[in-house]
């Protein structure tokens, strides 16, 4: 255990450490600028005249000036630090003083998406593994069905959200939940299928043959093998799918003018140049990615237990 | 046999054995019978005897029909199957199972449940508790001295009484594949009795594992005539006449041994009470007591194949085919498990197919051995085994087994050109 510690440490550490580097020359302009307007002596004078010289010139000649890019309200990138700080102003912060469901608190707009995200994944799902049973026990279904299905994942999902928030609002679907579920199922359901097909098709031959000694039904040798021997590919393609659900639906809230949803608050951050939002909205859709992953793993690792199957 | 060694039989048996009321039953309807009647059965009994596929299910007929021939023998059967499987088995394998089926109730001293679920050996012991019924069975299952099987027509021995479990006339199985046609099986004949442990031996790809398959249904010969238990493969695997064992010992990683044992059951519809009580017995059968609730990875491989065997003989199947069962495990382990399924055979009375690579193997587990060649597929030479039914390991250092071993290694030779 201690010996992963370290490394596992090291590379965080180096993460932040570029990240951190990063800052400095991605800020330096802005930096300036606002130096110069609050009439601090800048070299070269004048943003038109800096904008033909290297960040790198600029940092060297303007040595002071450094740490103010550190400190900007509008960062073209922001520390870890103040990320972390609107991380805390928009949930913790809020949650301190009660207003958790505020429509500036990211618990309310992760809640959002993570509604849509969690029906969509079930419709996925659920049609993932129907669409793999049928492919397994139908030829006519695997040649007809399968190529569809790959075809379906080479179009852009953000060229075909709009599409179908136009087409379920013609339908008289007005909530934009439905449209964004319908998006992410879209986008789960294609590694489920596949993972599935995989799954229910690995038993061995000798193992259909024994079945078919004991003139075992179809149903009975689907429920008895081909089913249990699935599970294991079943909770891989989920963990996929849970994740492709969630940037479906942050997809889906993206292009589409919610004004509710992780998405949103991305779109909206960078329409009112707040990137700090930005990043807070992104690194909570990175953490509830991470929670719904770990989740799954954990039901997992319970699920192949119980089984009898170490994983 | 004659009338007055089996009445006095049955007379010496009334003082002493708590069956009394089932053998005043049993002299009731034999009594009943009319003089022409009484000729009948002893004449047909004496006819029929030694070409009875199962002498005990004769003995039984004769008593519960007062042993009116072929007829009435076909009227006994149908009376047994129509109870259902599990009592056919019964009967087959222990007479005295008649008495339960006839009078409904155990006898005297027994619970009712008790005698329905007791286990096999058991009620062996118990049969053995009572010598008058053993050694009526017994005389009625050694021949009769100077009366030989030949002398029963092959007509009567096939036709009406199905003694051959398996029965191949000029089986041809040819694959039709990318590189042309694969004769995997030519003009193979070949009968199997009941009782018999046939192995198959030869190189890969002379047919032996493909014929076993024809047998078990997995494959349709394309030419020649094939049946078992005088059905057709695949009504005989309808009728789940046989287990199977692969190479592989192919546990379900999800269940556990108890579970996997009780897979086949599960499938066929067993009751639970059932189940448990087959598990427990196959288990015993195979020395697994003790394991039913470990999952397959906590145990050796050994002891996995073992399982698997149990599994096949879980729902008491007459056939046992065996594709190399052993052939993945080491030398050590394999000389255990051949002295196990020996010991097995002879407690099931079975009749076993077995493949095999090994020639040791084969000669020290088999009644009869088939030596099979590739390139077509066919048999080379089919070679009774004049060993006793009694084989401790050490046999494998006799004359007699060094001889039949060098016997098949010449067949193996003769049909296998090292071009």
């Amino acid at each position: 255990m201690m010996r992963s510690v370290l490394p596992v440490l090291t590379v965080l550490a180096v993460i932040l450490g570029v990240w951190w580097g990063a800052v400095a020359p991605m800020n330096i302009r802005v930096a300036l600028d606002q130096a110069e307007r609050a009439d601090l002596v800048v070299v070269p004078e004048g943003s038109v005249v800096r904008r033909d010289v290297s960040v790198w010139r600029l940092i060297a000649s303007n040595t002071e000036h450094v740490a103010t890019g550190y400190a900007l309200e509008r960062p073209r990138l922001p520390t870890p630090t103040q990320v972390g700080q609107e991380l805390w102003k928009t949930t913790g912060a809020m949650v301190q003083r009660g207003r958790a469901w505020s429509k500036r608190s990211l618990i309310y707009h992760g809640w959002i998406t993570l509604q849509s995200t969690l029906w969509g994944f079930a419709l996925g799902t659920a049609l993932g593994i129907l669409g793999a049973v049928a492919i397994v026990y139908s030829r006519v279904v695997d040649m007809s069905l399968m190529p569809w299905a790959i075809i379906s994942q080479t179009i852009p999902i953000v060229a075909l959200a709009p599409m179908i928030i136009i087409l379920s609002s013609q339908f008289g679907i007005d909530g934009r939940g439905f449209p964004k579920a319908i998006i992410s199922a879209y986008l789960c359901f294609f590694p489920v299928l596949v993972g599935m097909v995989k799954g229910l098709r690995s038993p061995a031959s000798s193992q259909l043959d024994l079945l078919q000694t004991y003139n075992a039904t179809g149903l009975q040798s689907f429920l008895k093998l081909r089913l249990p021997s699935s599970i294991p590919y079943l909770f891989t393609s989920l963990k996929i799918g849970i994740a492709a659900a969630l940037v479906g639906t942050i997809v889906g809230e993206l292009p589409t003018g919610a004004i509710s949803g992780l998405g949103a608050r991305i779109l909206i951050g960078d329409q009112f140049g707040t990137p700090l939002a930005i990043w807070a909205a992104l690194f909570a859709a990175a953490i509830l990615a991470g929670v719904l992953v770990t989740l799954l793993d954990l039901t997992q690792r319970i699920t192949l237990t119980r089984m009898g199957m170490r994983s | 046999m004659s009338l007055e060694q089996f009445w006095k039989v049955i007379e010496t048996s009334g003082a002493t054995s708590s069956y009394d009321a089932q053998i005043t039953a049993l002299k009731e309807i034999l009594e009943g019978l009319s003089d022409e009647e009484l000729t009948k059965f002893v004449e047909s009994y004496d006819r029929a005897r030694d070409a009875a596929f199962s002498y005990k299910l004769w003995f039984v007929a004769y008593i519960v029909n007062g042993g009116c021939s072929d007829d009435g023998f076909y009227y006994f059967l149908d009376w047994l199957i129509a109870k259902g499987q599990r009592a056919y088995h019964r009967v087959t394998r222990n007479p005295l199972w008649v008495l339960f089926y006839l009078f409904r109730r155990p006898p005297d001293g027994y619970e009712l449940e008790e005698f329905g679920q007791v286990p096999q050996q058991v009620y062996f012991d118990r049969f053995e508790r009572f010598p008058e019924y053993y050694a009526l069975a017994s005389m009625v299952n050694s021949p009769n001295e100077g009366q030989k099987m030949n002398e029963v027509s092959p007509k009567d021995a096939n036709q009406h009484l199905n003694k051959s479990v398996v029965s191949a006339q000029n089986l041809d199985l040819t694959f039709q594949t990318n590189d042309g046609p694969v004769h995997a099986l030519k003009d193979v004949s070949l009968e199997i009795n009941k009782g018999d442990f046939v192995s198959f031996i030869g190189p890969s790809g002379c047919g032996k594992t493909t014929f076993l398959r024809c047998i078990a249904a997995l494959e349709t010969p394309t030419g020649g005539s094939l049946s078992v238990n005088g059905m057709s493969p695949d009504e005989a695997r309808r009728a789940r006449a046989y287990g199977y064992v692969f190479q592989h010992a192919g546990l379900y990683p999800w269940r556990t041994i108890g579970g996997n044992i009780s897979l086949p059951l599960e499938i066929m519809g067993y009751s639970k009470a059932d189940q448990a009580e087959r598990v427990k017995r196959t288990m015993e059968l195979v020395d697994l007591a003790g394991f039913e609730r470990k999952f397959p990875w906590q145990l050796s491989g050994g002891m996995q194949q073992r399982a698997s065997i149990a599994r096949a003989l879980a729902f008491d199947a007459d056939i046992l085919l065996m594709d190399e069962p052993f052939g993945a495990l080491d030398e050590i382990v394999r000389d255990h498990l051949n002295e196990q399924l020996l010991r097995l055979w002879a407690r099931t009375e079975k009749t076993i197919g077995f493949v095999t690579h090994s020639i040791p193997e084969a000669v020290y587990l088999s009644t009869k051995i088939v030596v099979m060649s590739p390139r077509p597929g066919r048999i080379t030479d089919i070679i009774e085994s004049p060993l006793p039914k009694e084989r401790p390991l050490d046999i494998r250092d006799t004359p007699a087994f060094l001889e039949l071993a060098h016997r098949v290694r010449e067949g193996l030779r003769a049909g296998h050109a090292y071009d």
